[in-house]
């Protein structure tokens, strides 16, 4: 299980949560105009933000 | 999706998978022999091919699109974190540059510590199983997301390892001046601009501008890491 959680997520903890933030924004934005998309975005992004500040693996 | 991308990116992340898989077979070759060292990597590539082929279909046709964007829209996220903020750390200086020399040595001395034949075959299906398993995930997710681009994606993977392969014999030494971070950071960006683009469709999102948006992905994930590296850049010490 760790093993596999290294390769598919790289021992990250923030990815897996920011993946699931960004998709709950998703779900409550869909539907809305394309800003949504944007919204989308901005969370990934915020989630390569966040997990670089991570310890170095 | 022009067909020359999903080519080029399965190009670049698979030489660089392979730069480091012939690492550990050069290794293995010296110290224990070529033919330990090529059937166990012939071996690894029949399953890895093995998996990219039965996977693909199996997706295909048994999951829906909608749900399947989803899913392969997240593995390419989590796989383009993983490459991305490593090459952000090697930039900025907070991770050592991969130094294959270095990892050739460490190869050959665990290998001479271990003088067993099924040990020496073990590193090397290893090494390119677990190198390849990625590249062959993402061969597959190019594939389930259309079905014409599954021949591009899986060409640009094997183009890769028949140049490694040749570059290879014809060196007999390990790579020492790959740019692999930049290459690492390149695949990053791609893997993170689809991945976003996908599980967003699947998730019914629209965006702006349909199929051009990915190029706005991929600007907006380059400019990013550009900004952490510089962000997250070490001082230098007087």
């Amino acid at each position: 299980m760790k093993r596999f959680y290294a390769f598919v997520a790289g021992n990250s903890r923030v990815t897996p949560l920011g993946i699931a933030a960004a998709v709950v924004v998703a779900l409550a934005l869909r539907g809305s105009p394309e800003w949504a998309a944007a919204a989308y975005l901005g969370v990934l992004i915020a989630t390569l933000a966040a997990c670089t500040l991570e310890p170095v693996q | 999706m022009s067909p020359w991308i999903a080519l080029g990116t399965t190009f670049t992340a698979s030489a660089l998978e392979c730069v480091e898989a012939a690492t550990i077979v050069m290794a293995v070759g010296y110290t224990a022999g070529w033919r330990v060292a090529l059937s166990a990597t012939a071996w690894a590539l029949a399953a890895l091919v093995a998996i990219a082929a039965l996977l693909g279909p199996v997706l295909l046709l048994y999951v829906p699109i909608a749900a399947l964007k989803i899913v392969i829209g997240v593995f390419l996220l989590l796989f383009g974190y993983t490459w991305l903020r490593k090459a952000i750390w090697r930039f900025a200086g907070r991770k050592s540059l991969r130094d294959e020399n270095a990892a050739f040595e460490k190869e050959v001395r665990d290998l001479r510590a271990h003088h067993e034949r099924r040990y020496a075959f073990a590193t090397a299906f290893n090494g390119v199983l677990v190198e390849g398993l990625e590249v062959a995930v993402i061969v597959v997710t190019f594939a389930a997301e259309r079905a014409g681009t599954f021949l591009w994606a899986a060409a640009g993977a094997l183009a890769a390892a028949a140049t490694v392969a040749s570059a290879a014999f014809v060196l007999r030494h390990p790579f020492s001046r790959i740019p692999e971070n930049a290459m690492g950071f390149i695949v990053g960006v791609m893997l993170l601009s689809f991945g976003t683009f996908w599980s967003a469709e699947g998730l019914g999102l629209q965006w702006w501008s349909g199929d051009g948006a990915l190029l706005t992905l991929v600007a907006a994930y380059a400019l990013a890491g550009f900004v952490l590296s510089a962000l997250l850049r070490k001082p230098v010490s007087a």
